[in-house]
Parts: structure tokens; sequence; C-alpha cells
């Protein structure tokens, strides 16, 4: 049942946020549902913070189920990096760990992000979606503590070489990931995406009449 | 603490009201730009100076944070009125933009919810407390808007094009080269910056003077000729702007501000012992023990820059 599965998500979730993820008290399959429905959740919470993105490339209708397809597998690629890096990392520490609790455990990590919305706020959206960052980090080293089941300091250390190991890759991967998404979004629409609404300010001569005008 | 006060319920209440109104805060500039077209750019560029100079400085008002309408009652009406007789025919001050809407439509008008902002105008006006501030708070998230590095190329277009067309109307030529001064009170003042980038590419100089304005480093900075940031040595609130805004603090080298800053090409001057909007502010009219009247010091101090920048006819003559 769908109220099940929401239920069940709402759950986690809330155990997660409390810094308390239950990372081995759910099925496999309920794993695989709840860190699916979770990627989903974090996508469009990410896109309706990043509104000023979507308007200014008028992402609307089929693009931003577009959009949101390729934000979701962003979520899932980042975050499913994350549990290789970290399942690599259990071995190292001598903990080997089922890939798939290590996937659903940074998967719970990211329920912070569900929040992602508030970024729309004008000024502190993006000190709010640093701070976000944060949480998420907090709950990926509780959870990183409960699988391994090792102390807290050790946990610590196994966290943030994933999460800064995480942050590298995504750095120096993300331009040709980039790069792909735009090729796309190009090939679709007909026209170049806009990384930012900054780059309007390069427009020469917008108050020159009938540049820019309301849509009949 | 009243027993059975739900107090809690009302804090959390005000907290998620405030975060549901910041939130909601970019819809309006967002979706004036959803109705917009693509923009074309333009093909050649442009020239300056087709049209004669009309030899006159063209001052373009944008009030605080305290208007709910352009139509409404100002307490800066006597300033206007004081600069407007003072200046005669050296200058055109153009007044009427309402800064804090992409739609130019002030809160009392053409709005689902103009029925309540005209009901917290009027008890504004009476000077009720509290709920007033209201009108405060949405305008000061629209300056939120405009100084947001997402939200401001939109909200500045939006408004650029209003103060252009005000300016147009008013008799500016474009090409003329004549100057444009955008003059600010309070969050005014971050709307004129962020104006600024989009009038300059039409070939106006353009120079803003704030008046205890909230400015932020806005990327209009780079194309202001002069920034004057006029101020009262108690007025806290335009403290503000150095402190919320990460990119005026020193550590941001290369900021529009702090480039601005090293370019000389803004001015701080502090003209009186005056706050933000209580009594002595810039606008009070009730002589102080030393003789002073504020408003009087205010229109001299505006005058006096805008004269000592040479921007009057008179100066300009000389």
């Amino acid at each position: 049942m769908l109220s099940d599965l929401f239920q069940l998500v709402l759950a986690e979730v809330g155990a997660a946020l409390t810094l308390q993820p239950h990372v081995s008290g759910v099925g496999a399959g309920d794993q695989v549902l709840v860190g699916a429905v979770l990627a989903v959740l974090v996508a469009v919470s990410m896109l309706a913070g990043e509104s000023a993105l979507l308007a200014i490339n008028r992402v609307r209708g089929l693009a931003y189920w577009l959009t949101l397809a390729m934000t979701a597998t962003g979520v899932l690629l980042l975050y499913l990096t994350q549990a290789s890096l970290l399942w690599v990392l259990g071995i190292a520490i001598g903990q080997p760990t089922d890939w798939l609790v290590l996937a659903y455990a940074t998967l719970l990590a990211a329920s912070p992000k569900l929040l992602s919305f508030i970024q729309i706020v004008p000024g502190f959206g993006p000190f709010l979606g640093r701070l976000l960052s944060a949480w998420g980090f907090l709950v990926l080293w509780a959870a990183t503590a409960s699988v391994f089941a090792v102390g807290e300091g050790l946990a610590l250390l196994v966290a943030a070489t994933a999460g800064l190991t995480g942050l590298a890759a995504s750095h120096f991967g993300g331009p040709p990931l980039v790069r792909v998404r735009d090729r796309i979004w190009t090939a679709i629409t007909g026209r170049p995406m806009r990384r930012s609404s900054a780059e309007l300010l390069q427009l020469p001569g917008l108050l020159d009449d009938g540049v820019v005008g309301e849509r009949r | 603490m009243i027993a059975g006060f739900p107090l809690a319920e009302i804090v959390v209440g005000a907290v998620a009201l405030l975060l549901l109104l910041l939130m909601t805060a970019p819809f309006e500039a967002l979706w004036w730009w959803s109705q917009q077209e693509e923009p074309v750019q333009r093909r050649a560029p442009r020239e300056v100076g087709p049209a004669p100079t009309q030899g006159t400085t063209w001052i373009v008002y944008l009030a605080g944070v305290g208007t709910a309408s352009s139509e409404s009652s100002r307490p800066e009406q006597p300033l206007l009125d004081r600069l407007r007789n003072r200046l005669g025919d050296e200058a055109v001050l153009v007044t009427g933009v309402f800064p804090y809407s992409v739609l130019d439509h002030g809160l009392t008008t053409d709005r689902d919810l103009s029925w309540l902002w005209r009901v917290l105008d009027r008890m504004q006006r009476r000077k009720w407390p509290v709920l007033p501030l209201l009108i405060n708070l949405y305008n000061v998230f629209q300056v939120l808007v405009s100084a947001d590095r997402r939200y401001g190329p939109f909200f500045s277009l939006a408004m650029a094009r209003t103060i252009w067309g005000r300016l147009r109307a008013a008799g500016y030529q474009s090409g003329s080269g004549d100057p444009v001064v955008l003059l600010g009170w309070s969050g005014g003042g971050q709307i004129c910056l962020g104006a600024s980038w989009y009038l300059a590419d039409q070939g106006a100089p353009v120079y803003v003077l704030s008046l205890g304005g909230v400015l932020s480093s806005d990327p209009g900075l780079d194309r202001v000729r002069h920034l004057w940031h006029l101020h009262g040595s108690r007025d806290r609130v335009h403290r503000l702007g150095a402190l919320l805004f990460p990119s005026r603090w020193p550590t941001s080298r290369d900021s529009s501000w702090n480039r601005a800053k090293r370019e000389g090409r803004i001015t701080t001057t502090e003209i009186g012992p005056y706050t933000h909007s209580s009594s002595p502010s810039y606008l009070t009219r009730r002589p102080q023990p030393d003789g002073s009247v504020p408003i009087e010091v205010t229109t001299e101090a505006l005058l006096g820059t805008l004269a000592g920048a040479g921007l009057l006819v008179r100066d300009r003559a000389r």
C-alpha cells in the first residue's frame, strides 16, 4: 500500500533527522523502496529551492519532469558513490558490511535535504542550504557509527573521509556531468542552459524598446 | 507568564508565518519573469550621444520600506517638497515609483490582499503600534530579493524598466548622456543599486545617493559612477547592510562593493545625530536643542552632495 510506504518513509526520515537512523531495522526490499522515494522527494525539494534557476531557464511542463528525473538520478548517484566509499572504508577498518545497508544509510543521510525547498528564502537561502548539508553530515556520522558498530571517533573519521571524498568527486566529476546535462537540455529545448540568473546581467540592451516584453 | 496563555504556540506560529512570508517573497519577481518573452540581444553596440543633451540632472526618488504605495501619503513628502523647491529648474525630480514590487503595484492596489494593506496603511498613518510593521516586513523581504544574487537580476531588471519608463515619460532623452541620480531612502537605496546596472546600459551616467540605505554589494555598483551614502550617527539600521551581506565584509576583497571602495567611487558621510526612523530622524521637522532642523540638514546634505559633484546646472555652468 502506498500509504504504508509513505508512513515507513516518514518514520525512517524522522529517526534520521533526530540522528537515530534505523539502518538495519528495515527489510532489503523496503530499503530499496524507501531509498528511491527519498531520492525523488529530495529532488523535488531541491528543485523548489532552486526556483530561480528553473525560472531563468523557463523550466516547466515536460522540461520540469526531465529536470526532476535528472536531479533524482544525480542525488542517487552522489549518495550511492558515497556508499561505495564507505564500503571500501569498512573493509579498511576491518568491518566489511553489506553494500545495500551502506547505500540505505547514506540515502538516509540525505533526509535533511528534504527541507531543501527552504533555500528559496531570499538572502539567507544558500546559508540555510549549508546548514542542511551539515545536518546531513551529522546523520551520516550517526549512521556510520551504527552500521560499523564502532566508536564515535572512528565513525567521525570514516564519515568525514567519505564525505570529503564525495565532495571532491562531485567537484571534479560534476563539470563533465553538467556538460552532458547542458547538451541534453540544448538538444531538447534548442537554447543553451543558463547556469545562474547572473547571466541576465551579461545581456546588453535589456531596456531597449521591445527587447523584453510581456508575452501575448 | 500568564497561566493558560499559549505563548509557545504563538511564537511557533509567528516563526512559521515569517518563514512562509520569506519563502513566498521571490514569487512575484519569478512570476514577472515567467511572463516576459525570452530577451533578444541587441545586435549593434549602443551609441551614446545621438540625442542632444538637455543640460539637466534627473533625480529619481525611491521610497523607504515604510511605504505601502506610491500614492499613499509618505513621511518623506516634506523632504521631497523641499528638494523640488530648492532644485527649481536645475534638475528634474521624478517620484511615484513603488520600489518594492516588480509590477510597480503598490500594496494597496491591484492585489488580492489590497484591503488588508489599506487597513495597515491607515493604521500606520494613525501611528498604531506593531501591526503596521507588516508593511515594513513585506518591503524588507523585497529588499532581500533585490540583494539576492539568484533573484536580483530579475528584480532589478523589472525595477530598471519601471524607472526607465518614468524617466522617459518625464522627458529624459535616451542617448543624451544627461546624468541620472537615483536617490533611495532606507531599503530604496538597495533597489537603486540593483537598477543601476541596466540603466547604465542605456548610456546614462548613473549616480546613487543613499539616505540611510541598507546596501548590499550589488553588481550594479560596477556601473555606478559614484555612490554617496549619507547617514545619521545614531542610525543603526543602515549598518545592517555591512553586517548582513558577507560580500561587503573586508574578506571579500574582489566584491563589487570593495572594488568600488578601492576605486574611490563610494563616499560615506555622517550628516548629524539622527536615527533611522524615530525622532530625531532625517525627516524630523521639529527644531533640535542646538537650533538645527533635521529635515533642513538632510535637504542641505543632499543638495550639497549633488552640487559638490557638479550635478546641478548652475555648478556645471561655472
